[in-house]
């Protein structure tokens, strides 16, 4: 399995490699990792500092200083069996993409080396990263992740308008995860799964990430089908309605305190939520396209080839990922602003509530960014929350959760 | 329509954190960096400070610091905001003068203009858990200290706060932002891509800046070569045993080894500190006559007053021999390909790409400079550096060599615990002294 560090680094390579692959999420309180990393550390980074299983490889992002130097200890001290730099750009335009797609190609290339010399050589599954049989199952794992991220967004709507809560919407998102990760592996006999035609087209039935795409379609779906079945999908009583933004924002503990307190949660504006499922790899199949979806595959108007030849896919990727909304670490100017007030104001956010892993540089920049932008400039509240994961639910968090919901409603004339 | 400027309010409300120290205006040190007679009177004093005892190289120093404050203050010259290791080449090649917000801090450390700095930025929602270096460096671009940039170049190596807060710096001013994407590993491909970025940064800045153009770039690399050349002699009189040269003294002048190169003063302050040197060692006039040990100073130093370094130079008769930031790793710049040269000098940043590289510069210096310890100094809030701290000291012990991570902050002088400080440096050269036998 193959854990990933960020939202730019494209699940759909290791997939497509035939490798279950997940964004790495750590529960409660990490290991102590002062042996290997300083105390001011963020925790997603210090989390990454622990003893990995056999099976498990890294990948990780320079998305900070910080993470640099986690992935410098995960090699250095021998905690992983196998770590991979994915140098993400922090910008895009058309060097940016050309780089970044050169990255992800040698980042396809470093764990096809593994698969193939787990599976007794190379080219078992794939001939090379460049060849017609790995282009064509990138092919049809970009096609199931699309339908996976579309399939979250709507989730994330429901959610918005109030057919589900937040905390599930979240959970639902950390069960695809893990699914797409090869676990949830009870589920193996689930008879959905079977009949989930997602990851099994153009992949082939022996093979674990289409095991791994099918149940993370099955999860998806068996939510949405029980949200239906036991009519869930009222819409509920709104409290006052806020966005929640931020770095990482991996675990779902700070939007059940939100809930807690009688908060709405309009948007999630995190990794795992609006900023990666509103992406689409454009991947069109053509008239031409064969039985296996490749030969035909349009990628993206931009064609790289030449003559209308098969862009690249590692370029469609690198410019799908570059392009998603903005993250704080990347450079995008007043982007990032202009999409938190796009959002508030689409979904009628009357307040932000904006958290930050203590000691996350990229959030405490981003804040107060933000807090300028949109917080001062446009007169939108933001609650400014830092902690370490599972230290969301603290009691002084709810106390200033429940403080700002009231401070909302003097301003909306509810209290 | 979305108002996305700093609002005038957050403005105002930096510049009342920032306060104001001086009673009369003209004493407030904003005020008078803005004035012409100011640098007169300053450049007219630079005799009398030789005549005072000053050493040439310190005169040569001022000279060249004082020529680009008041290029940069006075507007004589577009200024030009950078990162720390974005090549200062390019700015002075395209006829501007640049600054550094992270570097003048060092310097506003040194006055209570840090303190106003540090205020005005944490007025701006900024935490405390940020690199002081760059917090000052925003909070006076914030309340008005620093001059005004007609333009602000970052680089995505070395290291985010750099970047992000020279991005706050440049919505501040209104200015153009450009951030040169630096690949991690060094390749052909990698650099010309990043050639070509920097490239690309030069023509548009020499199209949207009165004043810019690219005529003075081949002049620019020429002084950076005979500065760097000036400069490798330098450290090579630096390995002498005992040091020729105070490394308390020699981390003020970091400032300009980030700053200076392709300035025409750069030069002149090299070969005037290489004759010094050269004196000193001849003359058997050294500053720590008995030597009992020679350190390697990592990252950067409290730039506040502190009796650190009176007490490891004086007491512990200890030398900070050399230092990290101080280490010239990029090799002569190529005239002919200016732009893939100056990439060539970004990529080869030790401090950047997998950390083997730091280590293999580490071990290099500690090997030609005959080093008995490590002192990293453990900058608050610095990740890029810190982050490696586990490592270095895992590498060196191995390597025989003692490692002390020695907690501080350069520029917040309220997070310095200079007691602490040197309690534990007392500790280290006692250890030192026990490996040598007492």
């Amino acid at each position: 399995m193959v854990l990933v560090s960020c939202g730019y680094v494209p699940l759909e390579i290791p997939l497509a490699l035939g490798m279950p692959a997940k964004r790495a999420v750590f529960w409660g309180p990490g290991p102590s990792c002062e042996a290997y990393l300083p105390r001011d550390f963020c925790s997603y980074a210090k989390a990454f500092a622990r003893e990995y299983l056999q099976d498990e490889r890294i990948a990780m992002a320079g998305s900070c200083d910080a993470m640099r130097r986690a992935c410098d200890a995960l090699r250095y001290f021998g905690l992983a069996r196998e770590v991979h730099f994915v140098d993400v750009p922090r910008a895009c335009g058309s060097g940016a993409e050309a780089y970044y797609a050169e990255v992800l190609r040698e980042f396809a290339q470093g764990l096809a080396g593994i698969s193939g010399r787990e599976r007794g050589g190379v080219g078992t599954l794939v001939d090379s990263v460049d060849g017609p049989s790995f282009q064509r199952r990138l092919l049809a794992v970009t096609r199931s992740m699309n339908r996976l991220r579309s399939g979250l967004l709507r989730v994330f709507e429901l959610q918005a308008a109030g057919h589900m809560s937040a905390v599930d919407a979240m959970y639902l998102t950390l069960g695809v995860n893990d699914a797409l990760g090869g676990e949830l592996k009870g589920d193996l006999e689930d008879p959905r799964i079977a009949a989930q035609p997602d990851g099994r087209r153009g992949l082939g039935d022996g093979d674990e990430a289409a095991r791994a795409l099918a149940r993370a379609a099955a999860v998806l779906e068996r939510t949405m089908h029980r949200a239906d079945a036991t009519g869930d999908g009222r819409a509920r009583d709104q409290g006052v309605r806020v966005g929640v933004s931020g770095t990482c924002l991996l675990e779902p503990a700070l939007l059940g305190v939100l809930e807690d307190a009688g908060l709405a949660v309009a948007f999630v504006d995190s990794c795992l939520g609006s900023r990666s499922f509103g992406l689409e790899v454009p991947v069109d199949a053509g008239p031409h396209e064969t039985e296996n979806g490749a030969d035909g595959a349009r990628a993206c108007a931009d064609a790289d080839g030449p003559g209308g030849a098969r862009p690249d896919p590692f370029r469609v990727l690198a410019r799908a990922y570059l392009s998603k909304p903005a993250c704080p670490r990347m450079f995008a100017g007043d982007a990032r602003a202009r999409r938190l007030w796009a959002l508030a104001r689409s979904s009628g956010a009357q307040g932000i509530v904006y958290f930050a892993p203590k000691f996350c540089d990229h959030a405490y920049y981003d804040f107060a960014e933000l807090k300028g932008q949109v917080g001062e400039g446009e007169g939108l509240p933001m609650l400014f929350l830092e902690g370490d994961y599972g230290s969301a639910i603290s009691g002084q968090t709810l106390t200033r959760v429940t403080a700002f919901r009231e401070m909302l409603e003097g301003r909306l004339g509810l209290g | 329509m979305m108002h996305l400027g700093i609002p005038s309010r957050l403005r105002r409300t930096a510049r009342r954190a920032a306060g104001r120290a001086a009673r009369w205006a003209v004493a407030r040190p904003e005020v008078l960096l803005r004035r012409r007679w100011a640098y007169q009177v300053a450049s007219a004093a630079l005799p009398l400070l030789e005549l005072r005892g000053a050493k040439a190289y310190q005169v040569a120093a001022i000279r060249c610091v004082l020529s680009d404050f008041a290029d940069a203050y006075l507007g004589r010259r577009p200024c030009i905001f950078t990162s720390a290791f974005v090549p200062t080449e390019l700015v002075y090649g395209l006829g501007g003068v640049p600054f550094l917000p992270e570097a003048a801090a060092g310097l506003a450390a040194a006055s209570d203009l840090a303190a106003r700095s540090l205020s005005a930025c944490e007025a701006l929602w900024y935490s405390p858990d940020l690199c002081s270096f760059h917090r000052a460096g925003l909070g006076g671009a914030a309340a008005g200290l620093l001059p005004r940039p007609s333009a602000v170049i970052v680089t995505s190596h070395l290291c985010d706060g750099g970047k992000r807060s020279l991005f706050h710096i440049s919505r501040l001013a209104g200015c153009p932002f450009y951030m040169l994407g630096v690949p991690y590993v060094p390749s052909d491909r990698a650099t010309r891509w990043l050639a070509s970025q920097i490239e690309q940064v030069a023509g548009d800045l020499a199209r949207r800046v009165p004043g810019l153009s690219l005529e003075g770039l081949a002049q620019a690399l020429r002084r950076s070569n005979e500065a760097l050349a000036e400069y490798e002699r330098v450290s090579a009189l630096r390995r002498n045993v005992p040091a020729p040269w105070r490394g308390s003294e020699a981390l003020n002048y970091v400032l300009l080894f980030l700053w200076s190169w392709g300035s025409p003063g750069l030069s002149p302050f090299y070969r005037a500190l290489r004759l010094h040197l050269e004196r000193t060692i001849a003359a058997g006039d050294f500053p720590i006559r008995e030597e009992r040990h020679r350190l390697l100073w990592l990252n950067l130093r409290p730039y506040y007053d502190t009796g650190v370094f009176k007490y490891l130079e004086g007491d512990c008769a200890s030398s900070v021999a050399f230092e990290e930031y101080s280490f010239a790793y990029w090799p002569s710049l190529d005239l002919r390909d200016p732009f893939a040269s100056l990439a060539e000098k970004m990529m080869s940043n030790f401090g950047w790409g997998p950390i083997e590289r730091r280590l293999e510069a580490i071990a290099r210096l500690v090997d030609e400079y005959s080093i008995d310890g490590v002192v990293q100094f453990a900058q608050w809030g610095c990740r890029q550096s810190n982050g490696g701290a586990a490592i270095l000291a895992t590498e060196l012990k191995e390597k025989g060599i003692p490692f002390l991570n020695l907690d501080g902050d350069g520029v917040d002088a309220r997070c310095g615990s200079e007691a602490q400080a040197i309690t534990r440096l007392g500790a280290f050269i006692e250890l030192l002294g026990a490996r040598r036998g007492g």
